[in-house]
């Protein structure tokens, strides 16, 4: 049996394309993906709102301007105001860049650990693989919402407690298809020939372990941030997630529907602002995905 | 500041129409016998022992078939809160010149309920003694019997009280919505009273399903008569519906499932209800709760009488009354329920109701607090409504300087801070009161369970001991009033808020149908319906 021990790398790079021109690839399939593109730009529009959201609105989201309780959509409010004349324009756009930093903060929290999990589950198997499986297992038996639910009511409402219900609520999904992903390549030669020169678990993982699972990791992590958004707003709807006065995509829906008779803009703009997001990382996942894996197209 | 609002002669409006609820529109109608009335509690009643707990969903169901020894009497010219005593089962009281002595004389010919093993016997003054007896050895409600020295029955129809110090509110305490007569079977072991419901009252109750309904039907043997002496109840059956969903609750409304609305309801949920029940009796009362706002003087700015005065003056109660709550009252003290306890409006509106930022400010400065400070205020989550006033107060506050970070907790959580005092600034709604001094021995009493501040005032608490013992309405209610004045004076602690309306919507067939303070629905009696 020959391993060619002469030249382990170069076997390696032979199989593993360029970091930066995977990406570029991507990002090229991406873009010539219809549906994908157009849901990239929409996703723009929204990231580029909510980060600009000082210079775009002149509004503070918290000030209650009494004088104008629940007006209508309007020049001076775009998207009307609020029962304590707050005005909507304004709590949307800060609304949504809470959910963004929500769904962001999760993604990459839930890629780091859960990947790691995933990963470590995934190449070591045998014992350890049949103990993180249980604990994945034990936590997956819950729905993923009951679960954050549960951890946002234990530690109580806040941004931060957000994050960390909606990551461990989001980890066992991630931990299963990295582990699955890990299993595959695991016996691949380029790993095979860095055990070989002695290179240590650690190093495999992160040097050729994690490349090659990127691409999968992308999809997950675009599909997840959409999970995110969704789950920070269901939180916030049920009075467990981003605390008042701080506006939150879920808080206005919850409070909007209190007043859909006489004041509908309360919940059809925090509704459409939450749907395009999270329809917009969806189709981008999706993208993604038929850009990864031409053969699911 | 906000003179574009619709004005705050609106929420005097709206409290003053609400002070005078809404008598039935056909109150000239003749009452007729017959039919039945369903009520939506919206909860299982866990058993029916009525010394075991003070659940709402066991005394609101319990007031259908039992009686107390005094009763709160309703009527169009009496309020929600107001305390106006009725012969129940005693049918007349003396009380002796040291207001130490009380001496009821039983309504004679009273039979209980006829369900074994009582069966139908007479009521006597043994049942009292075996009732008061176990209450006091064990009730949950044994506080109300507190003051009671001795409980004698010289004969069969009569009982004397005797007490250890006056007590001015004994009466309004046999009146307490727990304060049910049993019969002294059930406390020798002749029947389960968990299980088994034996009255005296207008309904008998023949059937409790959990969470598909308790049943009633007429007592035949019922001893009440209306104020011009027709045999009562008018009533021949009631249902209560355990309908815990709101949306389930409002969806019964709207089909006529349901005739008597009974708990949470907001406007706009009211508002709703009416597109599709235009016709109902939309009938309003102010809560005997309050919002309030309590300041831990152990937090260093809260310590000073001039902050605490700072903050009360720095809030714009009655807009936020009008956006917020859509009306109500503005609170006291004691609060606007128990209307003949609470200040005049006009003074509460004096002291609670006239924002001035420059003065508060300036007071601020002259407690060493020129440029402000931060707090945490904690607020439990009752509800949307409650935290926007959160965060209407949230902004008054930085209106002066002060800012308030909110933080949310449950209600649970909530109620341990205040008890640790392990907290900077607590907005909570007030526990339900419905007698002036029962909110000053628990709040401002050293050691009293409300008494989240530390306040321990020598003459407050000497002004409090004393209009306990003032046995004259007009004088006690004077003494009431000084020490409200008192309180806003030198304690300003916890600030008083809002009272929000309570709404009691129902079916235009029911006549009759006034909402009162203690469970048990002491007005049903008198219902009737006119299909």
């Amino acid at each position: 049996m020959s391993l060619a021990p002469a030249t382990p790398d170069a076997t390696h790079e032979a199989q593993r394309p360029r970091r930066g021109s995977r990406i570029i690839a991507i990002m090229r399939g991406l873009l010539r993906d219809e549906v994908g593109c157009l849901a990239l730009v929409i996703l723009t529009i929204v990231l580029v709102m909510a980060l600009f959201a000082p210079l775009i609105t002149q509004y503070d989201p918290l000030f209650q301007d009494r004088r104008a309780v629940l007006k209508a959509p309007s020049l001076a409010h775009w998207f009307g105001t609020d029962d304590i004349g707050r005005d909507v324009f304004s709590r949307v756009l800060y609304g949504t860049r809470i959910s963004l930093f929500v769904g962001l903060t999760v993604v990459v929290i839930t890629m780091v650990v859960g990947g790691m999990i995933g990963m470590i589950s995934g190449y070591f198997g045998g014992l350890v693989d049949m103990v993180i499986q249980r604990i994945v297992e034990a936590l997956d038996t819950l729905p993923s919402l009951v679960l954050s639910l549960f951890i946002a009511a234990m530690l109580g409402p806040s941004v931060r407690n957000v994050i960390i219900a909606v990551s461990l609520a989001q980890i066992p999904r991630f931990v299963r298809i990295i582990r699955s992903e890990m299993m595959k390549i695991r016996g691949q030669d380029f790993i095979l020939a860095s055990k070989v020169i002695g290179s240590s678990p650690l190093r495999i993982m992160l040097t050729h372990g994690l490349p090659n699972l990127m691409p999968t990791m992308l999809v997950i992590g675009s599909l997840a941030f959409g999970i995110a958004i969704m789950t920070e707003a269901a939180l916030s709807f049920l009075g467990v997630g981003t605390p008042p006065p701080n506006p939150s995509l879920g808080t206005m829906l919850s409070h909007g529907t209190r007043f859909i008779g006489m004041a509908p803009w309360l919940i059809i703009f925090p509704g459409l602002m939450l749907t395009i997001s999270v329809l917009a990382l969806n189709l981008i996942g999706d993208a993604l995905r038929d850009v990864l894996d031409p053969r699911q197209r | 500041m906000f003179e574009g609002l619709s004005t705050y002669g609106r929420a005097l409006t709206v409290l003053a129409a609400s002070a005078m609820l809404t008598p039935a529109a056909h109150a000239q109608e003749t009452p007729k016998y017959g039919g039945k009335v369903t009520i939506n509690v919206h909860a299982d009643a866990p058993n029916f022992d009525p010394l075991a707990s003070t659940e709402y969903a066991v005394h609101s169901r319990l007031g259908l078939a039992m009686n107390r020894l005094v009763d709160w009497a309703t009527g169009p010219d009496i309020d929600y809160g107001e305390f106006v005593p009725k012969p129940a089962l005693a049918e007349s009281w003396d009380i002796s010149a040291d207001s130490l002595t009380y001496t009821f004389k039983l309504r004679k010919g009273v039979v209980w309920q006829d369900v074994a093993p009582v069966s139908g016997r007479a009521f006597t003054a043994a049942d009292v003694l075996a009732t008061y007896a176990a209450i006091r050895e064990s009730g949950v409600q044994k506080g109300l019997l507190a003051t009671v020295d001795t409980i004698t029955a010289p004969d069969d129809h009569t009982v004397v009280i005797k007490l250890k110090r006056p007590n001015v509110i004994l009466l309004q305490n046999l009146a307490h919505q727990n304060m049910w007569i049993l019969p002294k079977e059930a406390f020798d072991g002749g029947y389960d009273r968990n299980s088994v419901v034996i009255g005296t009252g207008p309904w008998l109750l023949t059937d409790n399903q959990a969470g598909v309904a308790t049943h009633y039907k007429k007592n035949p043997t019922y001893f009440g008569k209306s104020a011009d002496g027709k045999q009562l109840p008018y009533l021949d059956e009631v249902e209560i519906l355990p309908l815990k969903d709101l949306n389930a609750r409002i969806m019964a409304f709207r089909s006529g499932q349901i005739d008597i609305w009974f708990g949470p309801l907001n406007l706009t949920q009211m508002a709703a209800i009416k597109q599709q029940v235009p016709d109902l009796q939309e009938i309003k009362t102010i809560a005997n709760t309050q919002t309030e706002l309590y300041l831990n003087p152990s937090f260093k700015p809260f310590s000073d009488l001039r902050v605490r005065q700072a903050l009360n003056l720095a809030i714009d109660r009655l807009a936020l009354g009008d956006v917020v709550r859509g009306g109500g009252g503005i609170g006291g003290v004691v609060g606007p329920a128990l209307s003949k306890q609470t200040l005049p409006e006009e003074e509460r509106i004096a002291l609670y109701g006239t924002p001035d930022h420059e003065k508060a400010k300036a007071l601020l400065a002259e407690a060493g607090f020129a440029d402000g400070f931060s707090f945490e205020l904690t607020v439990l989550n009752y509800g949307e409504e409650f935290v926007r006033e959160a965060e209407w107060i949230q902004q008054d506050l930085a209106e002066i300087g002060v800012k308030a970070e909110l933080k949310m907790v449950d209600l649970a959580a909530g109620q341990a801070l205040a008890k640790e005092g392990t907290y900077q600034g607590l907005f909570l709604v007030m526990s339900p009161f419905s007698e002036a001094d029962e909110y000053f021995t628990t709040h401002f009493l050293k050691g009293g369970n409300r008494n989240y501040m530390g306040v321990d005032d020598a003459e407050l608490t000497a002004m409090i001991q004393e209009q306990q013992g003032i046995s004259d309405p007009a004088a006690r209610q004077q003494k009431i009033w000084e020490i409200q004045r008192y309180t806003a004076k030198n304690v300003q602690n916890p600030l008083p808020i809002w009272s929000s309306l309570l709404l009691h919507p129902a079916h235009a067939r029911v006549h009759g149908w006034r909402p009162m303070l203690p469970q048990g629905f002491p007005s049903l009696p008198e219902v009737w319906v006119s299909e």
